[in-house]
Parts: structure tokens; sequence; C-alpha cells
């Protein structure tokens, strides 16, 4: 094996004088780009807006909150619908880098890893009472991570807004107008890059999920 | 004379640039030895001797989860496995396509994971399940398939366009796998020893769309007719693994597609199947339920192994010298590399032996 390398390498040397003028802009081994089962992978296609959507416009308020202003709720009142999730007083910014939130939410209940099959990027779910917040690596630095989703998994955790998993559908529509997308399983509101998405049984809302809308 | 002269030189000097572009072209493609080891699964097929009765194709739910080591050990089956990182269906289908070139066997193994990528979806692990291949109609087509956007064909074909400016990255495996990858698989299977056990599964985000795409059912229905010309047994499985999350209504469309069209169908995470196979995540993976260790591999194979030989009469073979000899490098490697591996994790506390 060491002849080999030693070829190899004598026959290197020649190959790299003759070819150090190629350049490009591509970069070496394929980069460990979001892996193979990451949380970002295994959520459902971006969704598109409806054409009945409603008017939405972003305003800044304290906090570092970016909040929608939505008209048409059901009630005719004007309800203002937040796409960034607030956990003990820490704004959730879906696509933000993951490490300051985390260390400002403190700690958690669990953690999931999810590897990366064959890289090194790791998706995590970390779970506070009856919220999880999931992370996936960025595309270009699987060092570091991005936070990907919220989801509101029981009835201890509300909306911002105040609405919460076993909650009626027309709660929500009370509270939040009409949907910019609808089926019988889901009920969104969008803005740009994020969702809010309320999953149904039924008549009855079973997960609240704040993603990012590619 | 003096125009021949010319084109000699003319030739020789395309012949010289041809092998100096050959030869930097094999410096620069990644060598997979010390890290993402998963790269040299394809390729390694080509070094077996091709004689199997079983083949597994799927993702890493297959490569990690079965031990063909097990089932040659106790039922004499003759298995591969030909998986890569994340392969997607069109992949497994050309894979099987290629892999028919060189033997036929009797059962063709395919995990269903990947039924839920309708789209290519990352050029790292395209390279890894391609690349590998041999040059034939079914590499160019798994090509045209998988490419995303920023890929280009040509660069599968001269790797050089796409590893150009990894000079400057070479390490120590560049040179000294230059001339071919050792064994790192035993047919196709990815060993690991250390156990770390499954804890909390976090809840599952439930999809806008829960159906497979079109693209995908069509690859399955292609997978099932090869099948069927060849006269191979088809049998569709969903590994143990409780991540990627396999929803129910997922599970439902494989169960109404199986019973459709008479596939057997066996999901290894239903509670009757954890319970036959003793599949423990206390004990049986390395990453928490992603993928079994294996010890769950072999546990899973062992219960497998019965099942195929129960309902598809395969015959024990272990006694076929051919067959026999290159078993008994494969279990040898094997049982070399767990041996490995415990000792790496007593001593440095991890199965890659970093200090």
């Amino acid at each position: 094996m060491n002849r080999k390398a030693i070829m190899a390498a004598v026959l290197a040397a020649a190959m790299l004088t003759a070819m150090t003028g190629c350049g490009g802009d591509t970069a070496g081994t394929p980069a460990a780009s979001s892996g193979a089962d990451s949380a970002a992978e295994s959520s459902a296609p971006a969704m598109e807006a409806s054409e009945a959507d409603p008017v939405v416009e972003s305003v800044e308020v304290p906090g570092d909150e970016v909040i929608a202003e939505e008209s048409g709720a059901a009630d005719g009142e004007t309800v203002q619908i937040t796409f960034d999730y607030v956990l003990n007083g820490t704004p959730i910014v879906v696509g933000e880098e993951a490490a300051p939130v985390l260390e400002k939410l403190g700690a958690e209940d669990s953690v999931f890893e999810a590897p990366s099959c064959a890289f090194t990027g790791v998706s995590y779910y970390y779970t506070y009472g009856g919220v999880q917040v999931i992370t996936y690596p960025d595309e270009h630095d699987q060092s570091l991570n991005r936070l990907y989703e919220v989801d509101l998994i029981d009835d201890t955790a509300a909306t911002n807004e105040g609405i919460k998993v076993g909650d009626t559908y027309d709660d929500l529509i009370a509270k939040y107008g009409k949907p910019d997308q609808e089926t019988p399983a889901y009920a969104s509101y969008q803005t740009e890059g994020k969702a809010v998405r309320f999953f149904l049984d039924g008549e009855n809302i079973k997960q609240i999920v704040y993603t990012i809308v590619m | 004379m003096a125009n021949k002269k010319v084109l000699f030189s003319g030739l020789a000097m395309v012949l010289t640039a041809g092998i100096v572009l050959a030869a930097y072209q094999r410096l620069v493609q990644p060598k997979y030895m010390s890290d993402v080891v998963e790269g040299n699964l394809i390729a390694d097929y080509y070094n077996s001797g091709m004689d199997h009765d079983v083949l597994f194709v799927g993702d890493c739910e297959c490569y990690e989860n079965f031990s063909p080591v097990t089932l040659w050990e106790n039922y004499g089956i003759s298995s591969c496995i030909r998986g890569s990182a994340q392969q997607l269906i069109w992949q497994s289908y050309y894979l099987l396509e290629d892999t028919l070139r060189y033997e036929k066997p009797k059962v063709v193994v395919f995990n269903v994971l990947s039924m839920k990528y309708g789209e290519p979806q990352n050029e790292a692990y395209n390279r890894m399940s391609i690349e590998g291949m041999r040059w034939s109609s079914s590499k160019i087509g798994n090509i045209k398939a998988s490419m995303t956007e920023e890929e280009s064909a040509l660069s599968y074909v001269f790797p050089v366009l796409r590893y150009h400016s990894r000079w400057s990255e070479l390490t120590a495996d560049d040179f000294t796998y230059y001339f071919g990858a050792e064994p790192n698989f035993f047919s196709g299977y990815y060993l690991r020893a250390d156990v770390k056990p499954a804890g909390k599964t976090p809840t599952p985000t439930p999809l806008t769309d829960y159906a497979f795409s079109d693209t995908c059912w069509d690859y399955l229905g292609k997978m099932m007719k090869l099948c069927a010309e060849n006269h191979i047994q088809l049998v569709l499985i969903k590994a143990p693994s409780l991540y990627p999350f396999w929803y129910d209504e997922w599970d439902q469309q494989i169960c109404e597609y199986a019973e459709k069209y008479h596939l057997p169908y066996l999901n290894f995470l239903s509670e009757d199947k954890l319970a036959a196979t003793g599949i423990d995540f206390e004990t049986d993976t390395y990453d928490g339920g992603l993928h079994l260790n294996v010890y769950g591999a072999e546990k899973l194979a062992d219960w497998f192994g019965g099942y195929l030989k129960e309902k598809y009469s395969l015959q024990d073979r272990s006694q076929e010298p051919v067959l026999r000899a290159e078993w008994d490098d494969i279990c040898a490697r094997y049982h070399a590399e767990t041996a490995r591996q415990l000792a790496n994790l007593e001593q440095y506390g991890n199965v890659k032996g970093e200090a």
C-alpha cells in the first residue's frame, strides 16, 4: 500500500502542477448539506398561498416579534396573527440560528437527536412542556443549527392569540379569521416565509405548528 | 513524412493529456474511507461473487438493519444489500436493474421509507448512490432521474468537473486509497457494535398531504414489473426505525397497494413484528432508535431468514464450496470488525478508536 501511496503522490504532484489553473466555484466533496432524514425533509412540501389571501401586512413590535396584521376575522374585528411563537418570553423565529434562542429558553424537559445519515449534521427535537422546538442543520454549515418548527402538542400551551390544542375549529376562526388555506385536516395562516398551521381531528385542533414556508 | 510526425505528435499529446486528466480525476474523487464510508457501499457490490438468493434494495434502513452474515450463518441464505444513504426509490429501481445484469436473486426485498420522497433531494446523496455504479443504461437512467437542478449529467461522466477544486482539500486517504478502497462492508451491511438506547420519541408533526407522489408509485410499479418478468418474488418491508416517522397514513397506502397486487408487506415497526423479532430499543440500536446496531440487525435477520426460508423455500447453500469460500471470508471480517469495535469501545469509548 505504501508503494501505491508514493506512486499516487508523485503522480498527484505532476497533476496539480498541470491543473492549478482550473479553479471554479464548485466545492470539493459534495456538501454535507441538510441530512437525509432531517426534520426539514420530513416535513410537508411548501404550500401555495390561496387565492383568497387576506390582506396581510408585517409590522415591527417590541420584543423583536414580527407580527402580521390581518383583516377578515369572522366577527368583523381585526385580529393580529403572530408567526413567531413566544415561549416564556422568548420569541422563536423559525429560520433563525437556534443556539441563542435555546440558551434563553433554558433547560428542556427532553431532547431527541436525529443525526443525518452518513453526514455530521444533527436535527434536534427539544421539548418544553407541551411545546416541541425542532432545529435542523444549516444547508451550508452542518455545525450551525437553525430553528425549523415549533409544535404545540397538548393543551398546556396556547398560541400567542390564545388558541390551544383541543379548541374547536369555530374557536379558531373566531380568533384568527379566514385561513389562507384549509382542508378538512388543517387550516393554515401564512406570511412571507412562515406559516402557522392548525391540524384538526374532526372539529377539534389536535396540533399547532409554526413552521418555515419555502 | 512531416505530416505523419505532426499527426503522431498530436495524438501523443492528446493521449497524454487524457491520461493526466484521468489520473487527476481519480485523485480528487472522494475516497469515502475515513469519513462518510457509506459512499463506498454501491461500488462494494462489484467485489462480490454475485450469487445471491436474496437482494435488499433501499436506504440506510436496509444497510444498517439486516445482517446478511446472520442469514448465511443461520440459514445458509446468500444475500446482499444494495443500499446507500437516503436512497430514493428510482435509485433503488435502477440498482435493481443493474444487479439483474449480474445475477437473478429469488427474492427482492424493498424498504418502503423512500416512498416519502417524490423529487430529487440532495446532490451529496445522489453522488453516493450513483457514482459507484458501473456504467450501463441503468446508471444513465439513475443520473437522469436523480439530478437536482444544480447538477449536470456531464459531471457524472467526468467527475473531475465536480471535484477538480478538491485538490486543496486532499488528505492522506486520497493517496492511500488512490487505487481502490478497502472493504468496509459485509455484503452491503454497515456494522455498528455500539449501543445508544432510544429515549422518548418526539411527537410527529402532522403533514398537510400524506399522498405518495405519482413518481414513487410509478417506480414501485416498475420494480414490481421487473421482478415479475424475472420470476422474482418482491417483498415490501418497513424496517424497524423509530425515526424518520412512518405515518399511519403512509402505512395504509402501502397496505392497500400490497393487497391490490398480492405482494407481501411486513411492517417491522408493528407491535406483533417487534415482539416476534425481539427488537429491544434499549439495547439493539446505536443511535437512539434510528438504526439498529449489529445485535438488532442479527435479531432481525434471524427472524426474517426463517420467514424467507419458509415462504419461498430458499435452500441452505452453506455447503456449496464457491459460495462458502466467499462467505467464510465475509464472516471472518464481520466477526473481526465486531471484536475491533468492542475493543475500541472499551478502550476509547467509541467504535472508531478515536482518542
